[in-house]
């Protein structure tokens, strides 16, 4: 007979968190001290997690006495409300146990399993169980593998969840083996792979804005929009960063994932429900209806280019090959500008454009969205060039929307002018929003797969840009350079004066 | 945190007495152009519209000053005199925005009636809104007839039952509002964790069955939130399908009796506490002979304090309300 259902359930906004477990492998690296931590912390704040929550944090070198110290350091530094003392020590840190070993030790997890049941049978009850690896990749696959000799994989009782952060692999091969190293101990629905940027409020927006306005769907295809421009900006360098950026690149560290992303609940169609499949199978059909680009297409569409020295914001910056830890002779490149094409027939014939850089002027990351211009203009010739309308979606940092259209400039004489309309999303909600990791860590508590990208979605992301990264491998496209704080390299510029578009200014 | 500096504010206002509505209107359009005009450049900004009714000052000035900081509104203040006459004050709030961006403004006007004026008070205020945009009519204090009258404008009407001193006779001024649209009851907010937290602990089955079987309910409470315990009866009563509940208030707790589906009694006690949090629900305990749920202070120490934390959390519509209403005859 099965259980009677819950009597007060059916009052709740949001679906019930069960009892869970958060174990934090690399839980002393930097990731869970600047990110996961604070967002469990904001999220116990917010009485958001279920009265039976754990969090085990793992690593190696490190004891339970200078875990927690760290733990509450990570708090007092990066928590977006900062420290409530009571709280975290009534709430958060009898909550918190440590488990030292070396991720590569499959006895480490052998112990972690025991450790999880002795938390379940001390409190009474089964907890799900989620293990963030907040590691290097090259550990996801052997994580993953010693998981499931442990008996915290598929099949295990309560259940396991296991979620890795990108890079998912650095092309589609090492994906694939990525990705069946970790379906070798779990199913699918037991992956949860984090792109943060889904987790952003402002991206998730980007849904609302398109599919709860009924304005903007009639005009959302081929027969109205000209061109779509998409920018990722970044004022700052590689920082620290030199060792991994350079084996990545801004393809593989923006293009593959973010960007797509983003492109996908863009252009992809309108799903039946927002529930995790019906988006994710949206974007899928999205992702593997942009074209492929043949040797051709990556010399004639595709940008690769590094910044040299410059100024950002009046400071002089070094150029890539002078940051610390570039290796001498690199040809990474810091800048990646792509023309795709969308072969359905919503967007048949429309440009996707997308760059993506370092050392750029701002930091902005938006989408643009530019119609085709009016068919006719009765208003003659003295009435100046009409601009067409631009819808341009910001996701970062000033959120929010803008449309440009045309009007009549005052006086007795016929003038059109661009004027823009501007919503900003700060103004008009003045709430903090959250960041995205407490989102992505609350969805995955409560079984919600929507902000994760699903295997296919990271396959067909790859698919896109993996002959790209073949040809670029090759040295087939030339290196172009562009000064640090400059719109980009002449290159990309030269990509749009072909098409006869220019891109938005930075 | 990465908290914003403080953007520097501007303001500008306009008093007027013994005006017409339409010359309030009128110097509310000028005073907004004239910022839209400022060497700034300000834009007007709204989420809603707000309609305060007649309350002490100090009561209502907290939660507008939380509006003024998150969420900008057209904000509608009433207020009550003996003059028979309408005065008015026009107050437009501006944030100057930096780095060359455009500032925010948002507008108060305050409207001081006489009793005539505001028991047809929907037409005093209705063309000062803006259309198009949601209307919260916020209940403030304990004027029905001000608050009937602009109740038509409203999309939800915002009450805080806990506030006054007869707390069943607050629950059936909510209930009353109900015909004219939405009610959210902050006490009704202040209750989502310990909502959420029953349901919670009834997600094992453990829990379920206890709560099932349940035969005595005790919920304790700070001295002010009488309302608070009563609403979580009521709702608990809704949800495990208890009749006939009655808590007839006591000498010092409010102690009752319902009646479970099966015909077997139920004993609810709503214990008052004194000491802080003198406004909040401190525990709860759902008890089936020997067992029990018992739930103390919760994980999180921040429900909802603010008009604008309120008006955040608004859900639509406030599930179970009206079920816990019912259950409590009001």
């Amino acid at each position: 007979m099965s259980d009677p259902p819950n009597p007060f359930e059916q009052d709740l906004p949001r679906r019930l968190i069960p009892p869970t477990i958060l174990v934090i492998c690399g839980v002393t690296g930097d990731l869970a001290a600047r990110k996961l931590l604070p967002a469990v912390y904001e999220l116990a704040l917010g009485g958001e997690l279920p009265e039976e929550f754990r969090l085990v944090g793992v690593a190696r070198g490190s004891d339970p006495e200078h875990f927690m110290a760290r733990a509450r350091e990570s708090v007092e530094q990066f928590a977006r409300s900062g420290l409530d003392a009571d709280l975290w020590g009534r709430v958060i840190a009898p909550r918190m146990s440590y488990l030292d070993g070396d991720l590569t030790d499959p006895e480490l997890f052998t112990r972690l399993h025991a450790h999880l049941d002795e938390l379940d049978a001390a409190a009474g009850v089964r907890s799900q169980r989620l293990v963030y690896l907040a590691v290097a990749p090259s550990l996801f696959g052997p994580a993953a593998t010693s998981l499931g000799k442990a008996g915290l994989a598929r099949g295990s009782d309560p259940q396991v969840k296991v979620m890795v952060e990108k890079p998912f692999g650095r092309d589609l091969e090492s994906s694939r083996a990525l990705d069946a190293a970790i379906h070798g101990a779990f199913d699918e629905p037991q992956i949860l792979r984090v792109d943060h940027y889904l987790g952003k409020e402002t991206v998730q927006n980007l849904l609302v804005f398109r599919f709860g306005n009924g304005i903007f769907e009639p005009v959302w295809n081929r027969r109205y929009v000209d061109n779509v421009q998409l920018t990722v900006a970044e004022e700052l360098g590689i920082g620290h960063r030199a060792d991994y950026y350079d084996r990545s690149g801004a393809l593989r560290d923006v293009v593959q994932n973010h960007a797509l992303q983003l492109l996908s609940l863009i252009a992809m169609e309108p799903p039946a429900t927002f529930a995790a499949e019906a988006v994710r199978d949206e974007k899928v059909k999205l992702l593997r209806a942009i074209s492929p680009f043949s040797a051709e297409d990556v010399l004639r569409d595709t940008v690769r280019a590094r910044y040299t020295s410059g100024e950002i914001d009046g400071e002089p910056v070094p150029g890539y090959l002078e940051e610390d830890g570039v290796p001498a002779g690199s040809t990474t490149e810091t800048f990646a500008a792509l023309r795709l094409e969308i072969a359905n027939w919503r967007w048949a014939g429309v440009p996707f454009y997308v760059r993506t850089g370092k050392r750029l002027p701002v930091r902005d990351t938006e989408i643009v969205i530019t119609f085709r211009p009016a068919p006719h203009l009765p208003f003659g010739p003295d009435a100046g060039a009409v601009r067409p309308n631009q819808l341009v979606l910001s996701v970062q940092p000033d959120e929010g929307a803008s449309l440009r259209i045309t009007a009549k400039a005052p006086g007795p004489e016929m003038r059109l002018r661009p004027v823009r309309m501007d919503f900003q999303y700060g103004s008009a909600f003045m709430r903090a929003s959250p960041e995205a990791y407490e989102r992505l860590l609350l969805d995955a508590m409560r079984g919600d797969a929507t902000l994760f990208a699903r295997a296919d979605e990271v396959d067909a992301a790859w698919r896109v840009v993996d002959p790209v990264l073949a040809a670029w491998a090759r040295d087939e496209a030339p290196l172009d350079h562009y000064r640090a704080g400059s719109q980009g390299p002449g290159s990309a510029e030269q990509l749009m004066v072909r098409d006869h578009r220019e891109w938005r200014r930075l | 945190m990465s908290a914003r500096a403080p953007e520097p504010a501007e303001r500008s206002d306009w008093r007027g007495e013994g005006v017409a509505v339409s010359e309030v209107a009128a110097e509310l359009r000028r005073l907004t152009a004239e910022h839209m005009h400022h060497e700034h450049g300000h834009a007007s900004t709204w989420t809603l519209n707000l309609i305060v009714t007649p309350a002490r000052r100090d009561r209502v000035q907290a939660g507008l000053d939380s509006l003024h900081e998150r969420i900008p509104a057209r904000m509608v203040v009433l207020h009550e005199h003996e003059a028979e006459r309408i005065d008015a004050a026009v107050t437009v709030h501006c944030q100057t925005g930096d780095q060359g961006r455009r500032g925010y403004c948002h507008e108060e006007i305050d409207l001081v009636c006489d009793r005539a004026h505001l028991d047809r008070a929907g037409g005093v205020v209705h063309p000062l809104l803006v259309a198009d945009l949601p209307t919260v009519v916020w209940v403030a204090g304990s004027d029905t007839r001000a608050a009937e009258a602009v109740a038509p404008l409203a999309e939800r009407i915002l009450v805080d039952s806990a506030a006054g001193a007869d707390a069943m006779a607050a629950l059936r001024r909510a209930a009353a509002l109900r015909r004219h649209g939405h009610v959210d009851d902050a006490a009704w907010h202040r209750l989502d964790r310990w909502r959420k937290r029953l349901a919670g602990a009834c997600d094992p089955a453990p829990g379920r069955e206890v709560a099932l079987a349940a035969d005595r309910l005790e919920v304790r409470h700070g001295a002010e939130a009488g309302v608070l315990g009563l609403l979580l009866a009521g709702w608990a009563a809704a949800r495990l399908g208890w009749r006939d509940l009655r808590l007839p208030p006591g000498p010092e707790a409010r102690r009752g009796t319902a009646v479970r589906a099966d015909g077997a009694p139920v004993a609810i006690d709503l214990v008052p506490f004194d000491g802080p949090p003198a406004t909040r629900v401190i525990g709860v305990t759902l008890g089936a002979g020997e067992r029990e749920i018992r739930l103390e202070r919760p994980l999180g120490p921040r429900p909802p304090e603010t008009l604008a934390d309120t008006l955040a959390g608004m859900a639509d519509p406030a599930p179970g309300y009206d079920d816990a209403l019912r259950a409590l005859g009001a």
